[in-house]
């Protein structure tokens, strides 16, 4: 009687076991693991499943609202728990908002509400950050899913780089996993990496002799992505004092298996390397602006759509566009976005091919093109194309223009430009009487 | 029952058989008291409509007025003619004197018809909006103010445009300033008379327009922001706030300074484009008028010589100075032509076309911020001689 009074209550507790392993999932497996088969398979697999995470816990339970798509679980969700790798996502590049347009998407052709989601948090108008996206904005909304939010839904999915169910950390760990994102045209650094002297011993004789991404930009599985680096988008310094930290830690890093002497030369060659491809991007910027200036450019800003943050003006910034521009300022947005990129991150991932003939020769060619085409334009402008050469006093009003926008942006001094004023003005009184018409009129 | 028409054609008509006998005689007068009034003589010209709209010709010779239509007369005294039976909203004369332009009211929308010396209708062209002033400033280009309202039940949108009309072209129509008005706002001031609000006025020079900006903000009462345009660069400056109908404007002699009143009745002179470069004036008033040479003033009914006042009309007396010097002076319906206001001033010896051409360059170079005031008065300096 003992032994079966015993066994019925192994049997009992065993059954309590089973059920509250099963409970919380219980009920939506019974259809999932037929109508989404692999998703129930990989959190049977998990950690999760392990931990009695089940489907409710991150899901919640409207079944209507997952049935629309709008359950998707974001980062807040494994925030709740993950609260650690949580806040080392939101402090790194990875949760600065990177998919965020400023500026409502929903007047815009084929905007779908679910979008809303990418900038605002539900049920609120505030967006999420302040960071401004021109070229998403100028998506289609296909393209926006596909192009741009497939990769900067970073901020707010950590799905992005682990799976959906699976909670394996044998994807995550495998530098792969950067790649669909860090590579191509505007940041290779999955390429430059495979084929520079640290992935190929990676790939030769495994992590611990040739470091990957995770080694060096997330140590001991930390989510700060950003740890050790000291520029910002553009491959503009950070803040001395940032940067100053950031190195330090990045030396840390490298000093694992070099010598800080070295470690500490080759990143300042690649500090080098960035300010020298800096200052060519300057000087390619400075000829546009001089060009727009002159009302050189074909077309002008004031010809084009507008830009979808700015309007009818010149941006050269980082919201600048690829689309809707001049062919000038075309060079100039490769240069920038890819040439400049692939040759300051060639140099700090030690690639030399990508620092010099896809990065740095690149920039430098960019230059000559940029060179060229502004002479180009200006022979055009001179010739009467587009832009009329108005002659006569009207060019000196045009000269008097031009010196205004050059000292509103710094390029002459006050005493230059009252210099220049006065020469002007002095040639425009002792003009010869002419007929010419007024300058415009009711404009 | 007497239509509003009708009603308005009888007081007409009885205005002018009252004035009649009176205008035959010679011998209507405008009473002026102070101490130098004796000097003065107002002559009686012609009775107006209400909207009491006159321009005088460039010369000095005759002036353009509404009365039932448009008509001319010589001055000081003389026979009206009839141009147009039709009632013009604004009136402006060519540069020279030799051609008239009306605008009147069409379907809510205006039309601009220029007449001959002889009456004879030499051309003219639509323009969308009612058209709240005329100016011709030379010879082929002649600019008007529009203003378009569009009602809605939440209250009326107000589109101020400019015209610009290079004689022969299409008219070129551009917005410069669009609000709306609350529904109490548009009651309270008579839609029909909202044009009359932005009292829009030339420069000397024929090339800085003064109007007015209205506003309405949801929870305060209405104003006017008085705004300065250059017409040749088309920039803009805000020279005053004031409440509708309350402060008025005007440009001094010379063009390069404004007069502006505010509500209280203070006269601050401005330099626009240098900034707020401002002055205040040591007497009071409304409604302001400055004589060619800069000497005299007409302020609230006062004439004024260097400041002093030296005559007294009845009031309400508004009026402008010819730009010989003479006064012509609104009192009760009526426009009369004042003498005595010393010499008519010689017209200042005409600056060559070509120079008048560079000085407008050069103040338009002044309002987009090209050149600085001071570049500018240099610059003015060795040109006029």
């Amino acid at each position: 009687m003992i032994f079966v009074s015993y066994g019925k209550s192994c049997l009992v507790v065993m059954l309590i076991l089973l059920a509250a392993t099963i409970a919380p999932a219980d009920d939506c497996v019974h259809c999932h693991q037929v109508t989404t088969a692999a998703a129930v398979q990989q959190w049977r697999g998990s950690a999760h499943a392990r931990a009695n995470v089940g489907c409710r816990d991150c899901h919640g339970t409207d079944h209507e609202r997952m049935k629309k798509g709008e359950a998707r679980v974001n980062a807040k969700v494994c925030g709740r728990c993950h609260a650690k790798a949580l806040a080392q996502h939101i402090a790194s590049r990875h949760g600065s908002g990177l998919h965020s347009g400023w500026g409502c998407t929903r007047g815009m052709e084929k905007r779908t509400p679910r979008e809303c989601t990418f900038c605002h948090e539900e049920g609120s108008a505030l967006p999420r950050s302040d960071i401004q996206c021109a070229r998403f904005l100028k998506q289609s909304n296909e393209m926006g899913e596909l192009g741009c939010n497939r990769c900067h839904q970073v901020e707010n999915s950590c799905a992005s780089c682990h799976a959906n169910h699976s909670t394996d950390l044998t994807l995550v760990r495998n530098p792969a996993v950067c790649s669909p994102c860090h590579m191509g045209p505007d940041h290779p650094q999955w390429e430059m990496w495979q084929t520079s002297r640290h992935g190929i011993i990676n790939s030769s004789m495994g992590r611990k002799q040739g470091p990957d991404c995770q080694t060096c930009h997330m140590p001991k599985g930390s989510h700060d992505v950003s740890h050790g680096l000291t520029i910002n988008t553009g491959s503009i310094p950070l803040t001395p004092s940032v940067a100053q930290k950031g190195r330090s830690d990045m030396l840390a890093i490298c000093g694992e298996c070099h010598a800080p002497s070295f470690a500490a030369r080759e990143l300042a060659l690649g500090d080098a390397v960035r300010d020298q491809g800096l200052a060519l991007v300057k000087e390619a910027e400075e000829i546009i602006t001089s060009l727009n200036d002159e009302e050189a450019l074909a077309p002008m800003p004031d010809k084009r759509p507008p830009h979808p943050l700015s309007g009818n003006k010149l941006v050269l910034d980082a919201q600048m566009l690829y689309e809707d521009t001049s062919h000038i300022e075309r060079l100039l947005f490769k240069m920038k976005k890819y040439d400049l990129a692939k040759s300051v991150k060639g140099a700090y991932h030690q690639n030399a091919a990508y620092t010099h003939w896809y990065g740095n020769a690149e920039l430098k060619m960019d230059l000559v093109d940029i060179r060229s085409e502004a002479e180009r334009l200006r022979e055009r402008k001179g010739k009467g194309g587009e832009i009329k050469n108005t002659g006569g006093r009207s060019r000196i009003q045009e000269e008097l223009e031009l010196l205004k926008k050059r000292e509103a942006r710094g390029a002459i001094t006050s005493e230059e430009y009252g210099a220049e004023r006065r020469r002007l003005l002095k040639k425009f009184l002792d003009a010869p009487p002419t007929t010419q018409s007024p300058p415009s009129s009711g404009r | 029952m007497k239509s509003a028409t009708d009603r308005i054609n009888f007081r007409r008509g009885a205005f002018v058989l009252n004035w009649l006998p009176l205008l035959i005689s010679g011998c209507v007068t405008l009473p002026m008291v102070g101490p130098d009034a004796a000097r003065f003589t107002a002559t009686a010209v012609s009775p107006v409509d209400g909207g009491a709209l006159f321009a005088a010709a460039p010369g000095g010779k005759g002036v353009a007025f509404s009365f039932g239509g448009v008509r001319l007369a010589s001055l000081p005294s003389g026979e009206p003619r009839t141009l147009s039976r039709e009632t013009p909203l604004a009136l402006a004369w060519s540069p020279d004197g030799g051609q008239l332009a009306a605008a009147f009211a069409r379907n809510g929308d205006g039309r601009i018809t220029v007449f001959g010396d002889d009456g004879a209708v030499l051309r003219g062209t639509d323009v969308t909006g009612r058209i709240a002033a005329l100016f011709w400033p030379s010879p082929d280009l002649l600019l008007a103010v529009t203003l378009e309202l569009t009602e809605y039940k939440f209250g009326t949108t107000c589109r101020e445009s400019l015209v610009t009309w290079q004689m022969g072209e299409t008219p070129r129509q551009t917005l410069l300033h669009e609000t709306t008005l609350k529904p109490s706002t548009t009651r309270g001031v008579g839609q029909g008379l909202l044009t009359r609000v932005l009292s829009p006025l030339i420069s000397p020079w024929g090339d800085e327009l003064l109007y007015g900006h209205l506003m309405d903000p949801p929870a305060a009462p209405p104003y006017l922001k008085i705004m300065l345009r250059n017409i040749t660069s088309g920039a803009e400056r805000e020279i005053a706030t004031t409440g509708f109908r309350e402060g008025t404007a005007g440009f001094t002699a010379d063009g390069d300074d404004l007069l502006v009143t505010d509500d209280a009745g203070r006269i601050s002179s401005i330099t626009p484009w240098s900034g707020a470069e401002q002055r205040v004036l040591p007497f009071t008033g409304k409604v302001l008028a400055v004589s060619p040479d800069g000497h005299h003033m007409l302020l609230d009914g006062r004439v004024l010589d260097n400041g002093v006042e030296v005559a007294r009309f009845p009031p309400p007396t508004t009026g402008t100075f010819m730009k010989n010097g003479h006064l012509l002076v609104l009192h009760d319906g009526a426009l009369f032509f004042v003498s005595g206001l010393g010499d008519p001033v010689p017209a200042p010896p005409a600056m060559a076309p070509e120079k008048r051409l560079r000085l407008r360059t050069l103040r338009a170079w002044r309002s987009s911020g090209l050149i600085s005031t001071e570049e500018y008065v240099t610059a003015m300096e060795r040109l006029k001689k």
